[in-house]
């Protein structure tokens, strides 16, 4: 679980420099395009590119909870948080 | 004859050789990404079946049959879902070398026709492999009524390969795609792709070096891509020309391979499976944009989207809207993170309690049992087979307490199947639906906390149909640790449905019972999975799960499956259950079963249960369900009391896995694992069933 700082901190900058925000601190409902996928974790990344999550892709989040659910096209995908960390939106 | 089921031919259902074709005849191979309906196209195509339902990786073993297609006859093969020719999962990894090792005369890569754009990127890489391919858009209703129009001329044409669009469920399209494959030649048409200055340099370099040999069973330029990014079935082929050619270094060629790899993976800024993946994307991007000319990436919902439409597609969208909106409303209430479970418990009490539990296990059972064969057959049996066959041992194995008739085709019959039955009608209605997908969406944050992901939730689910077969669908899991966590709670906590159902029939009067008999069970669940989760080494898993739409179940799958299954499962129930009663008539002859009876009678008796008790152990030794009949009897007859029966329950349900779920553990985690698991299963059964004992009397509960 992230604490209150620690989603203010490391994500915030990004935000006002690229516009970009990552899928778990996005509102519900709210629609963007993904912009990149984080490539740290190769293992999460290659799970996301593989399912047809791809940067210049439309997304719209619907849920936040239970899990985060969220449409790209015609395709729901549900995942936890730490996946949702891994793909950034722009909106 | 159609046969079941989820396990290959080659696993259980192949004892009948006849039916695995042989190896001579031509191979359509249908590849595709997980849930786009290859087992349905499967079953269109051929004479055998593949279990359809609506989740995910539902196939997790390849299927083999034969078919007939114009006047040629084929071997056609169903694998699971793959999402790329580069895997991920182990069962991925299984379609992957099949596709390899495998000369198909053609492959049908299937995918969803409202998924275009992350379909076609698979459909480019087998054509870059050098795969002879047919494309097939399946489910183009459903793109109908999404108002999607796909041009599959020019998609035809700018791909190189037939496309044909189907809907594999209605049979519609199959027809034009027998004639496709009866017509097919291979084009040898190879999408070339700019995979720009960080990458292609390299593809060359290795391609030069693999011109000498070709072993990889796909094309050069293919195999390159997959060494770039570093997959496994690509690194092991080069490790065994290494291993061929001595030590490492001593063949230059394949070290060179790896070293070009690293040097190119070095240079990049990104993973190179990221840049090549994107590469390709833009590639299929420009394709759709061709052929579905009026959908935008970056809105698909905005006014004036699709400009030029036909009347007919107009209609169709029309039409989709209502039912679209309608799914979408029940998924909103399914997905609800506060409303979902409610509706979980009904799908349970409905399905499960009242149709399986009180209406199959009760009162089906109750007639079948007692008037049909109580009063009917097996009195009339009995009588006939003791007038021609003046042998008491005889008479004893057939017809005896324990006899091959009296007592082995009676539960099979009048027991085991009905309530089968109706736990796999119920289940396929799941399944077909698509709620799977959503329950493990909604459980995904508990199961983290015994370590398992949400995905986990469907063998559990399936573990109440069949434990064996859930054992197997475990390999759908992500790592190691995830598999094991769910082996273990497959055989520890998850009742099967005969015994489920059993359980729940003679609980059924006894609602406080049953509520003690499943709060225990769930406790032990999620404090061994905490446990476990503790215990064992390795990271939680990771949760991603595609959701398929919310579709009507048809009538004849769920027809076709239940039958199937019912059909496997008393296939295999009925000769163990024969065995059975042969065993106990030599154990009863030669004495060793009243040996064993008394073995058993110690710890019956410490967990307060009548000494009679001890044969429902002893034949849920031989299988959960036959232990579980023996309980139904007992309780018939009026020999335990609320409390006891409950114990008795609450014992049996964790109690030992049967031979076959034994046997899967055995080859899906190894012989240790599998045996380390029963070891720890028999006490701690009995552990439980004592505590529960001890605690019930000691509060002086009466039930």
């Amino acid at each position: 679980m992230k604490t209150k700082s620690a989603l203010i901190s490391p994500i915030e900058p990004d935000r006002t420099d690229t516009g970009n925000t990552p899928l778990s601190s996005m509102e519900a409902k709210k629609r963007g395009k993904i912009s990149h996928l984080e490539t740290k974790n190769p293992g999460i990344l290659q799970k996301l590119m593989a399912m047809g999550v791809l940067p210049g892709m439309p997304v719209t989040l619907l849920r936040r909870k239970p899990s985060f659910l969220f449409e790209v096209d015609q395709t729901r995908y549900a995942v936890d948080r730490e996946i949702a960390d891994h793909i950034f939106v722009s909106c | 004859m159609k046969l079941p089921y989820i396990c290959s031919k080659n696993e259980c259902c192949c004892r009948n050789t006849g039916n695995c074709p042989g190896t001579e005849l031509p191979k359509i191979v249908l590849v595709g990404n997980p849930n786009v309906g290859k087992s349905s196209l499967f079953n269109s195509l051929s004479e055998s079946y593949a279990v359809v339902s609506n989740y995910p990786a539902t196939s997790v073993e390849i299927t083999r049959g034969k078919g007939r297609i114009g006047d040629r006859e084929y071997e056609i093969i169903d694998t699971p879902g793959m999402y790329s020719l580069h895997p991920i999962s182990e069962e991925e990894r299984v379609s992957q070398r099949m596709l390899f090792n495998e000369k198909p005369f053609v492959c049908l890569h299937v995918v969803d026709a409202r998924n275009l754009r992350r379909m076609l990127p698979f459909t480019v890489q087998l054509l870059e492999a050098g795969t002879p391919l047919i494309l097939v858009l399946n489910m183009m209703d459903e793109a109908e009524d999404r108002g999607l129009e796909i041009d599959m001329e020019k998609l035809s044409r700018l791909l190189g390969v037939p496309v044909v669009g189907t809907v594999s469920s209605e049979g519609r399209g199959i027809e034009e795609l027998k004639t496709e494959i009866a017509k097919f030649s291979p084009s040898g048409n190879m999408p070339e792709i700019d995979y720009g200055s960080n990458i292609d340099p390299y593809l060359s370099e290795i391609e030069s070096q693999l011109a000498v040999a070709k072993e990889s069973g796909i094309s050069k330029r293919a195999f390159a891509l997959l060494l770039l990014q570093e997959d496994l079935t690509a690194l092991e082929k080069v490790s065994e020309k290494e291993e061929k050619g001595g030590c490492g270094c001593e063949n230059r060629r394949s070290c060179g391979l790896r070293s070009i790899a690293e040097a190119a993976s070095k240079q990049a800024d990104s993973p190179l499976t990221y840049l090549i993946t994107l590469k390709r994307q833009a590639y299929v991007n420009e394709i759709v944009e061709q052929v579905m000319p009026d959908t935008d990436p970056g809105d698909t919902e905005g006014p004036g989207r699709r400009k030029e439409k036909s009347e007919t597609a107009a209609r169709k969208e029309k039409s989709g809207v209502k039912k679209i909106a309608l799914a979408e409303n029940i998924d909103s209430i399914l997905t609800h993170p506060a409303l979902g479970i409610p509706v979980l418990f009904l799908i349970l009490y409905f399905g499960f309690y009242r149709f399986v539990g009180v209406f199959a296990a009760g009162t089906v059972v109750d007639f079948l049992e007692n008037t049909v064969f109580g009063a009917h057959i097996n009195p009339w049996v009995s009588a006939q087979f003791t007038a021609l066959v003046p042998y008491p041992l005889l008479q004893d194995l057939f017809v005896g307490e324990y006899g091959i008739i009296t007592q082995a085709v009676t539960y099979a019959i009048a027991l085991i199947l009905p309530i089968v039955g109706a736990f796999f009608l119920v289940f396929s209605i799941i399944e077909d639906t698509g709620y799977l997908p959503r329950l493990a969406l909604l459980v995904d944050g508990m199961f983290k906390k015994i370590g398992l992901s949400g995905r986990a939730v469907i063998p559990m689910v399936l573990g109440f149909g069949c434990s064996t077969m859930a054992t197997m669908v475990t390999r759908t899991l992500e790592t190691r640790r995830e598999k094991l966590i769910s082996t273990i709670l497959l055989a520890l906590a998850i009742p099967c449905s005969a015994q489920l159902g059993i359980i729940l029939s003679i609980l059924s009067g006894n609602p406080k019972g049953l509520l003690i008999w499943a709060g225990v069970i769930i406790l032990e669940f999620l404090f061994i999975g905490y446990l476990a989760a503790k215990v064992l080494p390795g990271e939680n898993p990771t949760f991603i799960l595609e959701l398929p739409p919310l579709r009507r179940p048809r009538l004849s799958n769920i027809a076709v499956k239940t039958y199937s299954r019912m059909h496997w499962y008393f296939l295999e129930v009925l000769p163990l259950f024969v065995l059975a009663s042969v065993l106990i008539w030599i154990g009863r002859l030669t004495g060793l079963f009243d040996l064993a009876l008394k073995a058993m009678e110690y710890p019956t008796q410490w967990i307060g249960l009548p000494v009679d008790a001890a044969t429902v152990f002893l034949f849920g030794f031989f299988r959960r369900d036959f232990g579980a009949v023996g309980l139904y009897e007992m309780h018939d007859s009026g020999l335990l009391t609320g409390v006891q029966l409950v114990v008795a329950a609450v014992t049996l349900t964790l109690f030992m896995p049967c031979i076959a779920q034994f046997m899967m553990t055995v080859k899906e985690r190894g012989l240790k694992t599998a045996l380390a698991i029963s070891g720890f299963i028999f006490p701690s059964a009995f552990l439980v069933g004592f505590i529960v004992s001890t605690l019930l009397g000691a509060l002086g509960v009466v039930l």
